[in-house]
Formats: structure tokens, sequence, C-alpha cells
């Protein structure tokens, strides 16, 4: 068995029941190999403590107190935006209402130009002979 | 009452019983804690976000639809919570690693023997181990984390990734083989 074989059948995260004679044998006498195996032990360890660590005896009295000073900042925060939005919807409401007539009154005025009558109303705009006979009645 | 089901304590807790969320985070809080330590590598930082979680179940509880069971539910909140952290804690690995960058011959000296503290050479393990797992990708890292730590079954982590059983089985296998050939390519730079 070469030093690659050896290493890819160092068990994942080390469980040494796994370990053949022939695999021991080979870490005793390869330096290289030996190390390997002692970071993967190393580290299996580090895991292995890690998991045994206990949460903070506190925690509870920790999160009951976290989670009322957040419904206290949610309330608080509701309390305080509650008028603003509402004096905000009010000014929102008077600006649309001021603004929407004028927004129709100016597509009403480009879109519907009546020409036509302006024409037949404007004076000078008349015949000259309907002129001579205006001038003639008065 | 301790004999209650997760179940009946949520039902409970939505009909406005907060002593039965009481007894939901005795029953789970050292089960949450293990996973967040399994991501952060670090008791307090693990504690905040195990508390994070908890404060993440008590708002969202009442939307909890009992679709899976309430302790796939709260290790996903876990999970997503402890990969928040991970990713805001960004920063400061990239800081580290500038450390690392700026002083590589300390961690090209340090062969074994060196360190006559033992406690220094813990951190030098647990420096590697982060960078061993920060290198794997997302979804191997999680399964990972789930199976060695929380020592959860393959079936159990694929709903709580809402994975296919196979996939998971293929996660944990590579996250193993990457995590091997990390530590035994980086080990030495470690300290270890």
């Amino acid at each position: 068995m070469g030093c690659k074989e050896i290493r890819n059948n160092l068990s994942d995260f080390a469980n040494e029941k796994e370990m053949t004679e022939e695999m021991r044998a080979h870490l005793s006498s390869c330096p290289d190999c030996s190390r390997a195996w002692e970071y993967i032990l190393e580290a299996e360890s580090l895991i292995k403590s890690e998991k045994e660590e206990k949460i903070s005896p506190f925690f509870l009295t920790r999160l009951e107190a976290a989670i009322e000073s957040n419904h206290e900042q949610e309330v608080r925060f509701y309390n305080v935006l509650k008028p603003q939005l509402a004096a905000f919807m009010i000014v929102a409401g008077m600006l649309i209402g001021i603004v929407l007539p004028f927004v129709f009154q100016t597509s009403y005025d480009s879109k519907m130009k009546p020409t036509q009558e302006e024409f037949l109303f404007f004076e000078m705009a008349v015949e000259p002979n309907e002129m001579d006979l205006l001038n003639e009645l008065s | 009452m301790v004999s209650q089901t997760d179940q009946q304590l949520v039902t409970e807790f939505l009909e406005g019983n907060n002593r039965a969320f009481r007894l939901l985070t005795e029953r789970y809080q050292q089960k949450v804690f293990t996973i967040c330590i399994g991501f952060t590598h670090d008791k307090d930082e693990a504690n905040d976000v195990s508390q994070e979680t908890f404060i993440e179940v008590f708002r969202s509880l009442p939307k909890f639809r009992g679709q899976s069971s309430f302790s796939t539910w709260l290790y996903r909140i876990a999970v997503t919570k402890s990969m928040k952290f991970v990713q805001r804690d960004r920063f400061k690995k990239f800081k580290l690693s500038l450390d690392s960058l700026a002083d590589p011959i300390g961690y090209e000296q340090s062969d074994k023997g060196n360190f006559a503290d033992d406690r220094i050479n813990r951190q030098e393990t647990k420096k590697m181990l982060k960078k061993a797992l920060s290198s794997l990708p997302k979804k191997q890292r999680i399964a990972f984390v789930l199976n060695k730590y929380k020592e959860l079954t393959n079936t159990e982590i694929s709903e709580i990734m809402t994975l296919p059983l196979a996939t998971v089985d293929t996660l944990i296998h590579r996250a193993r083989k990457n995590m091997k050939q990390y530590i035994i390519k980086y080990g030495g730079n470690y300290g270890m």
C-alpha cells in the first residue's frame, strides 16, 4: 500500500476500528502519513469537544428578556409610527385631491379643443361679403 | 406537562400559553446550540445564534403550518440563522486571512511541538477546522454539520434541507472527503 492509497483509506474522520493492520504498519513507518493521521485525530477531537459544550445556564432567562425587549420595541415602533402614518395619509390624500383635477383638465384641453366653434364665433374670421352685410345692417 | 408532544405544546402556545414555549425551548435549546456551535466554533457566538433562532421561532410560530415536524422546522431555522451569522462573520474571516498573509512565516514555522501551550494549539486547530468548513460548498457544509455535530440521520437531514435522500448521502460523502483532504493538506500550516 502506497501513501496515496493509505491517505484515501484513512477513515473519514477518524474511526480507528476501520483501520487495517497494514495501514497501522504503514502509519508507524511513514512520518508524512502519520502526521496526516494526527491532523485528522486532532480535528476529530476538537469536534468532539465542541459537541460536548453546554449551552449557557442563563440562556432561557436571557431569551425571555430578549423576547420581552423585542416585543416592547415593536410596540413602541408601531405606537410612534401610527400618528405619523395617519398624518402622512391625510396629506397625501389632500395632495392627490388637488393635483388630480389639474391632470384631467390638462388632458381634456389638449384633446378636445373646439377649433371649429371658436372659428364660427370669431368675428374677424368671417367672410368679407358677410362683413359688408353686417356693416350695412349697422 | 413534560410528556406533552411538540405539537401539543405548539398548540398551547398559539392559544396564548407562554409556558408552552418555555417548555419547547428547554427541550430543544441544547440541540440547537450544538448545531450553532458546528457553524460558529465559538461558545458565545453559538449562544447568540441560538437566541436569535428561538426569537425567530417565537415570532414565526403562528405561521408554522405543521407540514414538517416541529424539530425539523426548528433545525431549519437554526441552520438559516447560523449560515447568516457565518456570512456576517465573513468580514472577520477576511481580516483573519489578511493577518495570515501578513505573517505567513508564523504559520510556516509552527511545526508540531513548537507550541508548549496546548490552548494555543487548540486555537490553531479550531482556526484550521473553521477554514476547512468554510472551504466547503454551502450545502456540503450544512449536511456535514448536521451529520457530524447533531448526529442526525440522513433522512432527517434530507427533510431539513428539503433535498432527496440520495443527494444528502452524496453531500455528506463529499464533505467528509473534502474535509479530510483539506486537513491533510493544510494541517501543518496551523501548527498542528
